[in-house]
């Protein structure tokens, strides 16, 4: 054998010559084959109705368009990632809850177009539920337009509330009046001293639902100057009335948990009351497929008489790239995405998501009863209740925030079982006033960050 | 082949006739190898080593001076950072979570993985190859599936575990495993040990079937039961892997992450499951802040160095036979 170093490191050495070859030749060949455009996004079912509708797009712009389907968690990193060294980015990003963290920094170090005139010129401020703008602000610049709205109704289990209770929901106007009517739906059924069935759903946690109930109310964790403001005394209101329903004498509330578990209960009849965004209607369906026909929805009991009766959970968005090879196309296809209803709206509706395009709510694929709601226009009765979404503020904070918050909650709510109702406001107040300030220091440190 | 050197004393090498070919001589190659064979073999190594872990160790220190936003805009704080960290509430119960686990990781994990070791290498049967598998299998999975898994079981009412506890003892049907942060532990630690406990019986398998047999058996003739046997005989022989697991096990500890990250969604009520690295995460993508993140990273090194050199020091793994 010629190779002095024996077998062995020819054999690798070929391998690496091999492989570097490939490499080499293939992303050649990636970088010749490219689409047009890029788009991404965390949602599978978002790509298969994108996959479906873009061919439509592609035929009006004679271009290619590629749809990449990417964990959210791993999508935000590897984004951050690529925006912090300038390496390629997709054209159009979608991006579920918090894009603060893209957000934050000098104007000129964000990785996302400032496309304030093209909405204004296009007027989605206007023809859009403008609340859903909030999140994709920063500095008094758009850099995304939201894709939903997500107004918050109650799903309940009419045939025992309505067929077998006899209760009639249109009378319950306020949170009081429902837990009034709750008294009587909480109750062992089997006499085996354990609650076999509550009236709502309220996770021990509190997590998404305390967040809901918040919101509702008026407390986002934020204000619109990006100040913590969740140690109002409303916040405490919130967080007194949840922790009487979920461990007070009279409760209501039950914690059945998440994933399969929740939907077994929802079967199963254990809590009859659930928390549901439009996104979760599709969710019910889906995995409780044994509740159709016995669902219905209903609007979120107020605060108080006359006052908001919905609430919102959740947000998607999408944003152009600054370094998309392409961004007035890109935008176009944010449009056609988003905006356009070309398809009569199925596409939004197979997803069962509201867009945020007032215009669109007429549209008959918005106005469909369905069987699985006892013959209820899903996606009709959120539309009537979307312009009331209130509006959620983001920072690259607002985890942090959660955590704070949820701590106090749990602080609040270790208390309030070992001391019942006895000093508890003042105890609510100062473990959110201690949890506020917290946040306040990690944010106030450091000073490159725009909030 | 037999050289000069390998010759009895004595005797004197023979050396060959120049007008005798050797055979062995022909089979030299024409190109010998070259000094620098072993650096160019070694290139990749060092290169990769030197791009991905020497430049940025060394950068993270610099940068753990620094308050950034990204990679580009940064401002330079001195120790700021580290005090920050070393005051922050919420860094002082992620050492503390950590260091929870790592103790009951160390105080549980290990004796159950040689308890099933020692029953595994008790056992003759062909069955044994079939409980290696078993115990071991969980290890393929990997701790984000576990973590969406254990999700589903530790919930109240329907998860399995509850069910199986209320089946067993009359308690636990309600017990709120990832929603009290009391539970939150105990819940991560129980996780674990499924994890990993047929992973580090590996391990304690082969230290064990490295056993000198004939002095178990002297020790038996002796009269020493199996306690003692096991006390004076095995565990010394199998000490060295002991404290090599001991000390992976717990740099694994420290460097708790995915599994809270996909148990709890997150870091758990009230950051009941906060890991060292689960604040560092939350500093670089959550805040932005890589100079705050770099910071806690020499932090969490420091810590583990510290923490491994003890346990080798203590367990006496370095201490020269002789």
């Amino acid at each position: 054998m010629l190779f002095p170093f024996g077998k062995a490191p020819l054999f690798l050495l070929l391998t690496a010559i091999l492989t570097g070859v490939w490499v080499l030749v293939s992303h050649h060949r990636y970088g010749d084959e490219r689409p047009d455009l890029i788009l991404t996004t965390h949602a599978r079912l978002h790509a298969d109705v994108y996959r479906a509708r873009i061919p439509e797009f592609e035929r009006r712009h004679n271009v290619r368009v590629e749809v990449q389907e990417i964990q959210q968690d791993a999508f935000r990193t590897r984004l951050q990632a690529a925006f912090d060294l300038g390496l390629e980015v997709p054209d159009v990003v979608e991006i579920p809850q918090n894009p603060a963290v893209f957000l934050r920094g000098p104007v000129d170090t964000i990785g996302f177009l400032d496309i304030t005139d093209w909405v204004r010129e296009k007027r989605f401020d206007e023809r859009m539920v403008a609340s859903r703008f909030a999140m994709w602000q920063s500095g008094g610049i758009t850099f995304g337009i939201p894709h939903d709205v997500h107004p918050v109704m109650l799903a309940y289990r009419a045939d025992i509330v309505e067929d077998e209770l006899g209760l009639d929901m249109s009378a319950i106007e306020t949170w009081a009046d429902f837990v009034e009517m709750s008294r009587g739906i909480t109750a062992d059924l089997n006499g085996n001293g354990r609650m076999d069935r509550y009236a709502l759903e309220l996770p021990s946690d509190g997590g998404d639902i305390l967040n809901i109930l918040l919101l509702q109310k008026g407390v986002s964790l934020f204000d619109q100057e990006g100040e913590v403001a969740f140690d109002s005394e409303e916040a405490a209101d919130v967080l007194i009335w949840y922790l009487q329903q979920l461990y007070g004498a009279d409760r209501i509330g039950y914690d059945l948990g998440r994933g399969q578990p929740q939907w077994r209960g929802m079967m199963d009849g254990v809590v009859l009351f659930y928390f549901t965004p439009d996104w979760r209607t599709r969710q019910i369906e889906q995995f409780a497929p044994a509740v159709a026909g016995k669902m219905k929805l209903m609007a979120l009991p107020a605060w108080a008489a006359g006052e908001r009766r919905t609430s919102t959970w959740g947000a998607t968005g999408a944003a152009v790239t600054k370094n998309s090879r392409n961004p007035e196309l890109a935008k176009k296809l944010l449009e056609f995405l988003y905006v356009d209803t070309s398809d009569g709206g199925e596409s939004w509706a197979e997803l069962r998501i509201l867009p945020p395009t007032r215009e669109a709510w007429a549209l008959p694929a918005f106005n469909r009863p369905s069987p699985f709601w006892r013959g209820q226009a899903i996606l009709q009765e959120y539309a009537r209740l979307a312009p009331g979404v209130p509006p959620d503020y983001v920072t690259p904070f607002t985890p942090k925030a959660e955590a704070k918050r949820n701590e106090a909650f749990l602080n609040c709510a270790a208390f309030y079982r070992a001391n019942g109702e006895t000093g508890l406001r003042e105890f609510v107040r100062a473990e959110l006033g201690r949890a506020a300030d917290q946040v306040r220091e990690v944010a106030q440190r450091n000073v490159l960050i725009t909030r | 082949m037999k050289t000069a050197a390998m010759n009895r004393p004595g005797e004197q090498a023979k050396q060959p006739s120049p007008s005798v070919v050797n055979p062995a001589a022909e089979r030299v190659p024409r190109y010998a190898p070259l000094r620098w064979a072993p650096w160019l073999f070694l290139s990749p190594f060092i290169l990769i080593t030197a791009v991905f872990f020497f430049y940025p160790f060394f950068h993270a220190i610099v940068l753990s001076l620094y308050q950034t936003v990204g990679t580009s805009t940064r401002a330079w704080v001195g120790l700021d950072n580290f005090f920050f960290i070393l005051g922050d509430v919420d860094f002082r119960r992620a050492v503390t979570n950590t260091t929870i686990f790592a103790v009951a990781n160390a105080a549980l994990l290990l004796p159950i993985s040689l308890g099933l070791a020692l029953l595994l290498n008790s056992g003759k049967d062909r069955m044994k190859g079939v409980f290696r598998l078993i115990l071991f299998s969980p290890n393929v999975v990997g701790q984000i599936f576990v973590g969406i898994i254990f999700a589903v079981i530790f919930v109240p009412r329907y998860g399995l575990f509850n069910r199986f506890l209320h089946d067993l003892l009359g308690w636990g049907l309600e017990a709120q495993w990832l929603q009290d942060p009391m539970m939150v532990m105990p819940a991560l630690v129980l996780t674990n040990i499924w994890l990993y406990a047929g992973f580090n019986m590996i391990y304690f398998l082969a230290a064990l079937q490295s056993v000198d047999q004939t002095l178990v058996e002297a020790a038996r003739i002796d009269g020493a039961g199996p306690w003692r046997v096991f006390l004076h005989v095995t565990f010394p022989a199998i000490k060295p892997v002991a404290v090599f697991v001991l000390v992976i096990s717990t740099i694994g500890a420290f460097q708790l992450f995915e599994l809270p990250f996909a148990l709890l969604r997150g870091f758990g009520p009230a950051n009941s499951g906060l890991t060292i690295v689960g604040y560092l995460y939350d500093a670089a993508y959550n805040i932005g802040d890589l100079g705050l993140a770099s910071a806690v990273g020499w932090i969490l090194a420091l810590i583990m160095l510290t923490v491994s050199v003890a346990q080798i020091g203590l367990s006496g793994a370095l201490k020269d036979e002789n």
